[in-house]
């Protein structure tokens, strides 16, 4: 095995890191209309350039080292950009058939997306077109391209294209039918089902968002208000207490004897996935999973891995799947919220950067969100800090307490109050915290360049030591960032 | 020994200071030079196995391969549907919920079910539209005032069209709630007994609401739900 250079060095650390830095750059470069060639050579010679200019300690082949990663990105970013602008969709009338993977509201109409025997298709349905995840669709109808949508930037060609989906379908001709197979979308939609009879609002909303991803109106906009979003959408943080939850409950006493380690790591992998999947396969939710998986792998292989080349592992891993994921906000700010985590984490847990990490999460992602949805209220950076250990333990504790009443058992309903009532205690908590702070801060490019400083400091100072060229070098990075994008 | 250039420190860092910031130059002129001048030129290639192409089915005046086909009609855009709800909630009222939500959206704005609602006869997961009026009903209570939009008629866009019944007259589903005794007969394994069966539980208890009131009927069973389950239309 070859040894890397400098052990407490950037290069060592996290060398995915750079490698991920490179294929977004390119990535977005390629979206300010350069060519694959120029976009990938450009992108990895600002990996190389970070690399020279912040490594302090430059023991022997770190210029090989640093010539592997220069190749290895410019290879990586060809191979994305190329992937994202050679797609295009063939226009013609389309028969096929296949089960609906995912229903959701999509602006004034709804949207089904049904795996066809020849490509993942988008459907657009209108408002009162019902259908469920699960059944099984017959359609014919016109392949188009995905709409251009000029009043906005988000782009919804490639929101659906992260998703897998080739081409757009506006259906003339639908038949539906529910087959009673044993599949991922028939689960969701039963648990959906039992869920939305079963559990009292709160509760029923809570855990509809964390199980399959599914987000409440009211409680979405009550989150928004409070700045915590995030604990809606399976992000890290959900999938974190799954694998923590998996992995408690094969320790306990019979199943720690009966399964070896290495069983017991392969179980929690099932777990882990199966839950990721089960809620829905959104991108913080994939990247999570993938980044607890690397953890785990580490430990069957009795390697503990950096925190950070793990979320870069995964980041990565992503992006060459699906290159179409760098556009996407939930993929852009589960990675941005995760990297920074685990730059802090570099430099060891303690009592100052747990203070430390809710502000400047806030402050790192605040380009993305305010860019995004206009304002960010500030309430959200202490809110969060009670919020996160409040639902590490709401969560799994609602969880268990739903249990009975959604298998139909007697009194259920009243545990599952017990839980409703933990809820709303919360949600006063949350309300009486924001009244405090109701203040939002809306998009202001002094803020944004703040906010990206505080990105690029804390992951220049968790992978190098600190001090003049590390603080030039992300000056550097931030004013070469501000000019190019 | 001799120090070369790059063997001494200090020189090393300057080297690579000086390395690191030509990268740096060189890419902006990268940037700076090619940026707009790459036009995507889609390569005509078809992302993922090619799509299958068609003739029409049994839409003669759908218009011909190749052609882009208008898209399916939209409402009009509103900001907020506004929505009524009666029956077996906290708070029966009108509510103004975002486009999109569901029925129960709609029950969690009005309070929630009451303990003396029937949550089987009211389908929380349906779709709403603007201006439809709900009614939870109670339990006992028969079926349910709702405007809740049901699929477009098939006549219109064929849109959840059930699929013809084998041996069927016009093909598609049979509107139990509406159905003559002729109409019945066409579904599959339904004679004139049952027919008739259906036909005076009609009048006697009201509109089937959901397919298990049909298990209600004398001489239909689950097995025999199974079959019609395709074929029944309870609007």
């Amino acid at each position: 095995m070859i040894p890397l250079p400098g052990y407490d060095e950037g290069i060592a650390r996290a060398p995915l890191l750079f490698l991920l830095g490179a294929v977004f750059t390119a990535l977005a470069l390629g979206d300010r209309e350069m060519s694959p060639s120029a976009a990938g050579a450009a992108a990895s010679l600002m990996c190389l350039g970070i690399l020279l200019l912040f490594s302090g300690r430059r023991p022997a082949r770190f210029l090989s080292y640093c010539l592997a990663l220069f190749f290895l990105a410019f290879f990586c970013s060809l191979f994305s950009l190329w992937r994202v602008q050679s797609f295009s969709v063939s226009r013609g009338r389309v028969l096929d058939g296949g089960e609906v993977i995912l229903e959701r509201p999509w602006g004034s109409s709804r949207v089904a997306v049904v795996d066809g025997g020849s490509g993942r298709y988008l459907l657009r349905l209108r408002p009162d077109q019902s259908v469920m995840e699960g059944e099984t669709l017959t359609f014919a109808g016109e392949a188009v391209p995905f709409r251009a949508r000029g009043d906005s930037s988000f782009r919804e060609d490639l929101y659906w294209r992260a998703r897998g989906v080739t081409a757009e379908v506006i259906p003339d001709e639908l038949l539906s039918r529910r087959e009673g197979r044993f599949s991922l979308p028939d689960i969701r939609t039963a648990l959906r089902r039992n869920i939305l009879l079963n559990l009292p609002p709160a509760t029923r909303g809570y855990l509809l968002a964390a199980f399959l991803g599914v987000r409440d109106p009211s409680l979405a906009d009550d989150h928004r208000t409070w700045g915590t979003a995030h604990l809606l959408a399976v992000s890290g943080f959900h999938v974190g207490l799954a694998a923590a939850a998996a992995w408690k409950i094969l320790s306990l006493g019979a199943l720690r004897r009966r399964l070896s380690f290495r069983g017991r790591i392969l179980a929690a992998s099932v777990l882990l996935w199966a839950y990721a999947l089960l809620a829905g396969g959104a991108p913080s939710a994939l990247r999570a999973a993938l980044m607890v998986q690397s953890v785990l792998l580490g430990y069957v292989l009795g390697r503990k891995g950096s925190p950070l080349n793990a979320v870069s592992l995964a980041g990565l891993l992503l992006l060459l799947w699906r290159p179409e994921w760098y556009a996407d906000l939930g993929w852009r700010l589960s990675v941005t919220a995760a990297l920074l985590l685990s730059a802090l984490a570099e430099r060891g847990a303690g009592w100052r950067t747990a203070l430390a990490a809710s502000p400047l999460v806030w402050l790192a992602t605040y380009p993305q969100t305010a860019a995004a949805f206009g304002v960010v209220p500030l309430s959200g950076i202490v809110v969060n800090m009670v919020a996160l250990p409040v639902f590490a333990f709401l969560y799994p504790f609602a969880a268990l307490l739903s249990i009975p009443a959604l298998a139909g058992l007697p009194g259920g309903y009243f545990l599952a109050g017990a839980a409703e009532g933990l809820f709303l205690l919360w949600q006063w908590a949350a309300d009486t915290l924001t009244s405090f702070i109701p203040w939002s801060l809306s998009w202001s490019p002094a803020a944004a360049a703040a906010g990206s400083a505080a990105f690029l400091a804390s992951l220049a100072f968790g992978l190098f030591r600190p001090g003049l060229r590390t603080f030039g070098g992300a000056l550097l990075l931030l004013l070469a960032g501000m000019i190019l994008f | 020994m001799k120090k070369g250039f790059f063997s001494d420190p200090k020189f090393q860092g300057l080297a690579f200071l000086a390395l690191g910031l030509g990268c740096f130059l060189l890419a902006g002129l990268l940037v700076f030079f090619f940026s707009g001048r790459f036009v995507d030129r889609p390569s005509g290639a078809t992302a993922g196995p090619a799509l299958s192409i068609t003739a029409p089915v049994d839409k003669p005046s759908g218009p011909p391969a190749g052609e882009v086909s208008p898209p399916a009609p939209e409402p009009p855009e509103t900001k907020e549907w506004v929505l009524y709800i009666t029956g077996g909630v906290a708070s029966p009222g009108v509510y103004s919920l975002p486009p999109g939500s569901r029925v129960h959206n709609l029950v969690d704005a009005a309070g929630g079910l009451l303990p003396t609602a029937d949550p089987v006869k009211v389908n929380l997961a349906a779709p709403l539209a603007d201006g439809v009026h709900v009614h939870v009903p109670l339990a006992g209570e028969d079926g349910g005032k709702n405007d809740i939009p049901a699929p477009s008629a098939p006549q219109d866009s064929g849109f959840l069209r059930p699929p013809a019944i084998p041996g069927g007259s016009g093909g598609g589903a049979v509107r139990v709630n509406t159905a003559s005794l002729e109409e019945l007969q066409r579904l599959p394994g339904v004679g004139p007994a049952i027919a008739r069966a259906i036909l005076e539980y009609r009048t006697q208890k009201g509109r089937f609401s959901t397919l298990q009131d049909l298990l209600k009927v004398k001489g239909i069973g689950p097995k025999k739900l199974e079959s019609l389950r395709d074929h029944v239309d309870l609007r």
